[in-house]
């Protein structure tokens, strides 16, 4: 019913019309202090109709794929559509740079279907998780969550786009907090990916729960951090985040047309360290972030946003590639069928340099080796960011001494790119989190250890 | 427009409560001790603005229904969207409930309800997508009439209404209407640094003053012209309510969970009945606030809201319980079970949160700042360590206080400290604003911490 709705909407005076129709069914696990707390199994459907009508967008959601609902959502877009362009100024209308109206069918295959893994094997890993966290002494309470989701959608477009999709992801995650008469902390270890039960199974979480006990438990005994503008040295974890949240953001499209980036009208303009090289990349296989099309029908590929310190290019969806003289570039994601399409990171990474370990290090008289982040905030029409580290230790004379507590990071995003000094040859890929920009969706971020001569850090 | 309103909902026609009432009955006849049904339909419009243009405006329709079942004391839970999957979704549930840890614990039974107030404005039904451009316009003319190099980069407004139905099988069989609206302005003025500012607003009913909004958030970001570099150091901060609610909430918030408390996680744990904040400071969740956005008869377990009083002046009254919780720690629901849409089991939530005691006039609180900061903005609360709750959170958006007087803006700093050390002795203002959190709402006027470190 829903596949005739595109030359409807061509029929009735619209430019263009694309709808989406998915099915998403999973199940969430969570155990608490190695007791079940929650599982969650959920089906639903929904279809999201847009229009575009004499430059004007109207879009419509509904979880009623009848005839009836179909009908209704798709005339309750073309009202809006309508009744918008009525209103718009010519110089405000929205048009889109043309893409490849793909045809395709594709299923990412998983090694081992998690909807096949018993609830009982999946709760029995809950179960190894929190009891591996517990067993370091000093450990107060443990968080065991598992989740996987099959998203099946079919995207139709009026330009002839008729793409059917399957993916599957699936994370795991064990948060503990520690207790001594130091204090109380708090640590995380995950894995995830567009993959199956295959992770979980080999994926050694028990081990990195129990190491991030332990972690945390040295860093309860650490100093309080310093406060003052200092070297730092950001692990691949960290550097991942700063490649996502102070630089990512402010290349996403829609944010540059809107006059909310600091990067607008930088494109071609050397903009930080030579040792800079940035990339988002949706077809790294199994990494969290990644996907064959986005939600506008195009094919998502890696998208060199810095290369050697140079601003190359936005992430794009065809509305702020059109804006920006550009072309689209798969950027255009969806948290599900009740959401509008936004441009969207996918993995986003540093790419290696060539600076060893030691080389990263030498010569920083005092300095911060931080690892990895409890989550941060970037404003980018400012170019600001902050984020608080998960781990720090003080670098003295080069070498790592003491464990620090509480450590957050602040500071510009230009400043901080031009001072890049080293870049390691270490790059890991692809950490699973979640982004939220009003929607959110899976992602992956990575890097190498990179040094930066000098950030605000913070302590609590 | 006739158009929009034909959007519906999956839904067969009749009563919402028709559809509960067979689910309760087919989870019993499949092997249930007892169950419930949760279910909720809406409709809701948004109208977003990017780059100073309308850009997307959305109407969604969305309808769900879960089923939670008790069978030996242990909790089964699933949803789903379309009544064709009920029979599957029940026996999920079932399925599910096998690995739940059996308490003492029961659906509650049908009770009197009280009658909220201000949550249902018969105003915001009609309003059509059409409405959503006029207001957003006004939001950006009126921020453009403050000074032409403004640009309204984001915002916008978003309303709709929804009902939501409760059934169990010990007799609840509750329908509540509900309807909501927000609204809000990012801006930015181009210069030698790029000034932002904001304002935004959250009501149950037609009652925001949409001109205002934008008319404050350009205002802001002008004043933002031309900061300055803060000194590092020690010093008194004043939270505008925003702020203060940004950086309280992901912090005092969960250590107000009586989960939390009864595994320890929390800061207040075990201090029930000790001083943990400012003696003139009370904190109190009303289930049944005037207009809150937590507001409604009862909480999604069918518990008939109240007040509860967290903290009364200062010392340690209670936390904050759902069903589960309450019997897993021992305790009494205080009817904070909510629910963020059909998907999710209840979990304990504030409803309205209100921040109360010891009002000041927010000027004299300003007056009363020899030498320190006026936050209008943090962010990064949610990093902060909920367990100890120390935090360092970047603030965009603040100005210098000197003597007393609000002077120059400053450039973003970091603050940091221990935030139940801090809330022992604070200024509360008369300046009380109800801002959207979590499944209901803060209400809190500026904050006054003193000796908060600053890293410019």
């Amino acid at each position: 019913m829903y596949e005739k709705v595109p030359a409807k909407a061509l029929e009735a005076g619209a430019q263009y019309c694309d709808v989406r129709v998915e099915r998403r069914h999973g199940l969430s696990l969570e155990f608490k202090d190695g007791e079940p707390r929650e599982a969650v199994p959920g089906d639903e459907r929904g279809l999201c109709v847009r229009v575009l009508y004499k430059g004007a967008w109207g879009l419509a959601s509904s979880n009623d794929l009848s005839r009836s609902g179909v009908d209704g959502t798709f005339s309750s877009a073309l009202g809006i559509a309508r009744a918008k362009s009525a209103l718009q100024k010519a110089k405000d209308a929205v048009r889109l740079a043309p893409v490849k109206a793909e045809r395709a069918s594709v299923t990412w295959k998983v090694a081992q279907n998690p909807h096949d893994i018993s609830i009982e094997t999946k709760s029995a890993y809950l179960s190894e998780l929190s009891r591996e966290a517990r067993s370091v002494p000093g450990v107060r309470t443990v968080t065991a969550f598992y989740a996987d989701g099959t998203r099946s959608s079919h995207f139709l477009s009026s330009e002839g786009a008729d793409i059917q999709t399957e993916l599957t992801r699936s994370l795991s995650d064990v948060g503990l907090v520690v207790k001594t008469d130091r204090g109380i902390l708090g640590n995380r270890a995950r894995v995830g990916g567009t993959a199956g039960w295959e992770i979980h199974e080999k994926g050694g979480l028990a081990q990195k729960g129990a190491e991030a006990a332990r972690t945390a438990l040295a860093l309860l005994g650490g100093d309080r951090a310093p406060s003052g503008r200092l070297p730092v040295v950001a692990d691949p974890d960290l550097a991942g985040v700063f490649a996502h949240e102070a630089v990512g953001h402010a290349v996403e499209g829609d944010l540059v047309v809107a006059g909310d980036s600091c990067l607008e009208g930088r494109l071609g303009q050397k903009i930080g360290s030579s040792l800079v090289t940035l990339v988002d990349d949706p077809t790294i296989p199994g990494a969290f972030g990644s996907y064959p099309f986005d939600d506008e029908g195009v094919r998502g590929r890696r998208k060199v946003l810095i290369e050697r310190g140079v601003l190359k290019g936005y992430m794009l969806d065809r509305e702020s590639a059109r804006r920006l003289r550009s072309a689209p570039n798969g950027a255009a994601r969806a948290e599900s069928y009740a959401a509008r399409p936004l441009v969207r990171m996918s993995n986003t990474v540093i790419e290696a340099g060539d600076h060893s370990h030691d080389e990263i290090f030498e010569g920083i008289k005092l300095g911060i080796y931080a690892k990895g982040t409890r989550g941060g905030q970037v404003d980018t029409a400012k170019g600001s960011f902050q984020f608080a580290c998960r781990e720090a230790y003080l670098i003295e004379n080069g070498e790592v001494t003491r464990p620090l507590r509480n450590l957050a990071l602040s500071g510009g995003i230009l400043r901080t790119l031009r001072e890049v000094v080293a870049v390691g040859r270490d790059r890991q890929v692809a950490d699973p989190g979640y982004c939220g920009k009003g929607q959110t969706v899976p992602v992956g971020d990575g890097g190498p250890h990179i040094r930066i001569r000098s950030v605000a850090v913070g302590g609590g | 427009m006739a158009e929009g309103a034909a959007v519906r909902s999956s839904w067969p026609s009749g009563d919402l409560l028709a559809l509960g009432e067979k689910a309760v009955r087919l989870a019993l006849s499949r092997g249930a001790d007892e169950s419930e049904s949760f279910l909720a339909r809406g409709v809701s419009t948004s109208v977003d603005i990017e780059g100073g243009r309308i850009s997307y405006p959305m109407r969604s329709s969305a309808s769900g229904i879960s089923v939670r079942v008790l069978k030996a004391g242990r909790f089964g839970f699933a949803y789903c969207t379309h009544p064709d999957m009920l029979e599957r979704t029940v026996e999920q549930a079932l399925d599910i409930s096998r690995l739940g840890k059996a308490l003492p614990i029961h659906f509650p039974d049908r009770a009197p309800l009280p009658s909220p107030t201000g949550i249902f404005d018969e105003c915001i039904v009609p309003l059509t997508p059409e409405d959503g451009f006029r207001l957003s316009t006004e939001i950006i003319s009126e921020a453009r009439r403050v000074d032409r190099g403004i640009q309204v980069t984001g915002g916008g407004v978003d309303f709709g209404f929804s009902e939501a139905g409760l059934v169990n099988s010990n007799g609840v069989a509750f329908s509540e209407k509900g309807t909501a609206i927000s609204a809000g302005a990012s801006v930015s003025l181009k210069g030698r640094t790029t000034c932002t500012g904001f304002d935004h607003s959250s009501a149950r009913t037609l009652s925001i003053d949409f001109p205002a909004l934008g008319r404050n958030a350009a205002r802001l970001a002008c004043a933002s012209r031309n900061p300055v570099a803060a000194d590092t150091g020690p010093c008194p901060v004043l939270l505008t309510p925003e702020a203060a609610a940004e950086l309280l909430g992901p912090i005092i918030l969960p250590a107000l969970d009586g989960e939390s408390a009864g595994r320890g996680e929390s800061v207040y744990a075990g201090k029930v009945g000790q001083q943990v904040l400012d003696a003139r400071l009370s904190l109190t969740d009303d289930g049944l606030l005037g207009g809150g956005l937590g507001t409604s008869a009862c909480d999604d377990e069918g518990v008939p809201s109240g007040r509860n009083v967290l903290v009364d002046r200062g010392v340690l009254k209670g936390f904050l319980y759902d069903l589960y919780t309450a019997a897993e720690f021992g305790a009494k629901t205080t009817g904070n079970g909510a629910r963020g849409s059909y998907r999710s089991p209840p979990s304990v939530s504030e409803r309205n949160l209100v921040v109360g005691g010891g009002l000041e006039d927010r000027d004299a609180l300003v007056a009363g700042i020899d030498r320190g900061i006026l936050v209008h903005e943090v962010l990064g609360a949610h990093t902060a360590n909920r367990a100890s709750g120390d935090f360092s959170v970047n603030a965009p958006l603040l100005f210098r206080i000197r003597k007393g007087a609000i002077e120059r803006p400053l450039r973003p700093v970091m603050l940091s400290g221990n935030l139940p050390e801090l809330l022992l002795n604070i200024g509360l203002g008369n300046d009380q604003k109800m801002l959207a959190s979590g499944a209901g709402s803060i209400v809190t006027g500026s904050v006054r911490l003193d000796n908060v470190m600053v890293t410019g």
